[in-house]
């Protein structure tokens, strides 16, 4: 489609999605390109008039599974818990002692908040009586904080400089440390590989990370197999300066400052495989509907815009009048019984663990046949996060068993 | 209208009164000699060349060429003598489709032709103009006529009038930007001017005049420090603003616009510089008095940025004992620089403007959040490598 500022959108676009956006100005807003009256309407959540200069919008993300709570952080210290209900919103705040936030999770009770100074805060939401938040220390500075969507106890951080790498913390185990990552070797000159993972995104269950740098880089790491990542895409000579990225199934999108978003292929991560077009400002935020075919994107250009993400096709565009920092896109209510199969099983979380096993059967039928008929040490499947960390270490020691060739091969085959 | 383009293919029914007055209506203090297009024959050619023929037929070719363009200019003369009023002698112009021929060309005494020519001209020129009061006296609203600018894009981010409702956002967030300390005079703009490594006179004495036109600038040579180190130490020094001159080819050609302490950073390309001295005129008459500024044109959500980031560069309170007045006139993208000193006449209801230098061009390259990052800093509009893709000739986007 030919470039233009003006509000589009493409008449082929009829998914029933929702979008919340946060800005630079502080203002969290929700636009409804499904509407057909008003597809460029947008409503303010939150009250303008007690914004400042601290209450731009730094994380934004889903609180549960059903994403019927959005977590919400801002430049200074305080989250907000928005629940999207029937009659409408009802918000409520939480103060953590640092500032800003960089990222938002929610496990079980328990609220927990990346700060740019590079800790980890989490604050129980009911408490009996007023606590202080239980720090642990990540690093000297963060960037950002995700949660893993399919195993809600896993969380990653990363930052810039080389002690504040990726890093995953389990938060079921009182937020142990589970991976560290490690940088490349040094170049030629024996010098370091410059280090700043600016974004993380988790492709498929919570052993499979991304990492984009604004150096330039996209890494990608497989927490079974090592600590360095498993490949990589390097763009010293394109200048690009990675500042988001959002990972499903066999594909990375990851946007720049200079306002290019591509498309990396995990598989073969040599060059992007889709580059989509239409901004005039950096990429602050991707967001990927549950079906992985929307591509939600904030830019400081101040619109928000959605694209194909197979075809590129800019489907839709909108102007939110502040830069938009973040953005979540949600299917909306009607559209969920006629969801697709696919959409249903990353709703329940439980298969997730062992969706890898299921994945790599083909590599040899018998041998995981064998396997299968073993009982289970976690077999009563009803939650609990031990248990599912339990299944995670069954799984481990599967693919110790079957040693490094083979391992390799099904991860080769699952992502 | 469209029956007299015959002989021309390209389309637009133009309506050739253009009446530049009317196109800076908006500011009584400004005669026309404030439009910078008018002074300056030396800006891109189609910009100037618009007000001197504002005609979209034809254009770059041979205006020059008395001789070529009579024809030409007549049916056009012929064509503004009627477009306001009569459609009526439609029909059988359309039916008469042979090429209108002056009679004048046929003649070979080139002189007698030519001065012939030229007092036709000059006989049309007066019939139009006599033809122009009458209708100005008539009160017939002035046809503002197809220029590029009139036929632009809409643009979604357009700020039309500040105080909308629906604006709410938009003053908001202009209370809590960076700008907000200044408009709310809490600091009065201190401003450090250097150069690239090793200018030449040339760049050196723009940099010069540039800090007479911004009260409290100070100039600096680099001394080959790096953008983010000046950036540092001009914080520690209570600089409020950098601006960095680039050269190329013994030319200033880049012009960088640091707020600080945080930003935004604007790149602009600079063209056009003419000193003070390129315009025979003496820096001693520009008087130490604080100047007032007068930013217009910019229109868009971006152009209200950039405009706002070229205003915080001077200080809050003009002088106006010293009557200069520091433009910045924004026009398709390319933001005019001119600085005046200005005379009311006695009844007040004209005013003189006598052009102090220098002046100079500039073209917004792109907005970055924050101080100089070029590197890894989060651009907030940027136009490199795709301008193909994003440049249109009805697209502006200041």
């Amino acid at each position: 489609m030919k470039w233009t500022t003006a509000n589009l959108k493409h008449p082929n676009y009829t998914a029933q999605h929702e979008i919340y956006v946060g800005t630079h100005t502080g203002s969290f807003k929700h636009l409804l390109p499904a509407s057909e009256k008003t597809p460029h309407g947008q409503r303010n959540i939150s009250d303008l008039k007690d914004l400042d200069k601290e209450s731009r919008v730094t994380s934004l993300a889903f609180g549960n599974e059903s994403r019927t709570e959005i977590l919400l952080g801002r430049g200074k210290n305080i989250a907000e818990l928005h629940s999207i209900g029937e009659g409408g919103f009802s918000a409520r705040h939480v103060s953590f002692s640092a500032a800003p936030i960089v990222g938002l999770a929610r496990f079980n009770e328990k609220l927990i908040a990346g700060i740019g100074n590079g800790e980890l805060q989490s604050l129980e939401l009911d408490p009996e009586e007023e606590t202080a938040p239980v720090v642990i220390s990540t690093g000297t500075q963060m960037d950002h904080l995700r949660q893993c969507t399919q195993a809600r106890n896993i969380v990653a951080t990363g930052g810039k400089e080389r002690q504040n790498n990726l890093k995953v913390y389990d938060l079921s185990a009182d937020g142990k440390q589970i991976f560290t990552s490690k940088n490349l070797p040094n170049d030629y000159l024996q010098l370091e590989v410059p280090v700043w993972d600016s974004d993380i995104g988790f492709v498929d269950g919570p052993s499979v990370l991304a990492t984009c740098s604004r150096h330039g880089y996209v890494r990608l790491y497989d927490t079974r197999k090592q600590r360095r990542p498993v490949s990589c895409f390097a763009s010293e000579e394109h200048g690009m300066s990675f500042a988001t990225l959002v990972a499903q199934g066999n594909y990375i999108y990851t946007g720049t400052t200079m306002g290019a978003l591509k498309a990396f292929d995990i598989r073969r991560m040599k060059t992007h495989v889709h580059t989509y077009k239409g901004f005039t400002g950096g990429i602050s935020d991707l967001h990927l509907d549950p079906t992985g075919r929307f591509l939600s994107s904030a830019s400081l250009d101040r619109y928000v815009r959605i694209h194909d993400a197979d075809s590129t096709v800019l489907l839709y565009q909108c102007y939110v009048k502040s830069k938009a920092t973040k953005i979540l896109i949600r299917q909306l209510k009607e559209e969920k019984p006629e969801a697709d199969a696919e959409e249903e099983e990353e709703e329940i979380d439980n298969i997730v663990p062992q969706k890898p096993s299921i994945k790599t059967a083909p590599v040899d039928d018998e041998y995981e046949y064998m396997f299968d008929q073993m009982p289970t040490v976690g077999d009563s499947e009803d939650e609990s996060g031990e248990q599912v960390e339990a299944t995670v270490k069954v799984e481990k020691a599967k693919q110790k068993r079957k040693g490094p060739n083979q391992s390799q091969k099904t991860k080769k085959k699952k992502v | 209208m469209i029956k007299i383009k015959k002989k021309l293919p390209l389309p637009p029914p133009v309506d050739e009164d253009s009446d530049s007055d009317s196109s800076f209506a908006e500011e009584e203090t400004e005669d026309k000699e404030i439009n910078p297009e008018d002074d300056s024959t030396d800006e891109e050619p189609h910009t100037s060349k618009r007000k001197q023929q504002p005609k979209e037929d034809d254009d770059g070719a041979v205006d020059d060429d008395a001789e070529d363009t009579a024809i030409k200019d007549e049916d056009e003369d012929e064509d503004d003598d009627d477009d306001d009023d009569n459609e009526d002698d439609d029909e059988d112009e359309k039916k008469a489709r042979i090429p209108l021929f002056n009679p004048l060309s046929l003649m070979r005494n080139k002189e007698q032709r030519l001065a012939l020519y030229r007092k036709m001209k000059k006989e049309k020129h007066k019939k139009k103009m006599q033809e122009r009061r009458a209708r100005r006296k008539a009160g017939v609203p002035v046809n503002p006529g197809h220029t590029i600018e009139s036929l632009r894009e809409k643009d979604q981010t357009e700020v039309a009038n500040l105080n909308d409702s629906d604006n709410e956002e938009l003053q908001k967030e202009l209370e809590i930007d960076d700008f907000s300390s200044y408009f709310e005079r809490v600091y009065e703009p201190k401003v450090l001017i250097t150069f690239a490594d090793n200018p030449v006179t040339k760049t050196r004495k723009f940099g010069l005049e540039l800090s007479r036109i911004f009260p409290n600038a100070l100039v600096k040579i680099r001394n080959k420090a790096s953008v983010k180190k000046i950036c540092k130490s001009a914080e520690r020094e209570e600089f409020t603003d950098v601006v960095i001159i680039n050269e190329d080819r013994r030319k200033p050609n880049g012009l960088l616009v640091i707020h600080l302490p945080n930003g935004p950073t604007a790149h602009f390309k600079l063209s056009n510089v003419k000193l003070t001295s390129d315009i025979k005129r003496d820096h001693k008459e520009i008087t130490k008095h604080r100047p007032e500024v007068i930013l217009t044109n910019f229109t868009t959500r971006l152009g209200l940025t950039v405009g706002r980031m070229l205003g915080a560069l001077f200080h809050h309170d003009p002088e106006f004992k010293g009557r200069r007045a520091a433009t910045f006139h924004n026009q398709r993208d390319y933001i005019f620089f001119r600085h005046h000193r200005y005379e009311f006449s006695k009844e007040g209801k004209r005013v003189k403007l006598r052009e102090l230098g220098p002046r100079f061009t500039l073209k917004l390259r792109s907005l970055q959040e924050g101080t100089f990052d070029s590197k890894t800093g989060d651009y907030a509009w940027i136009i490199s490598n795709k301008r193909h893709a994003m440049e249109s000739r009805r697209r502006f986007f200041l």
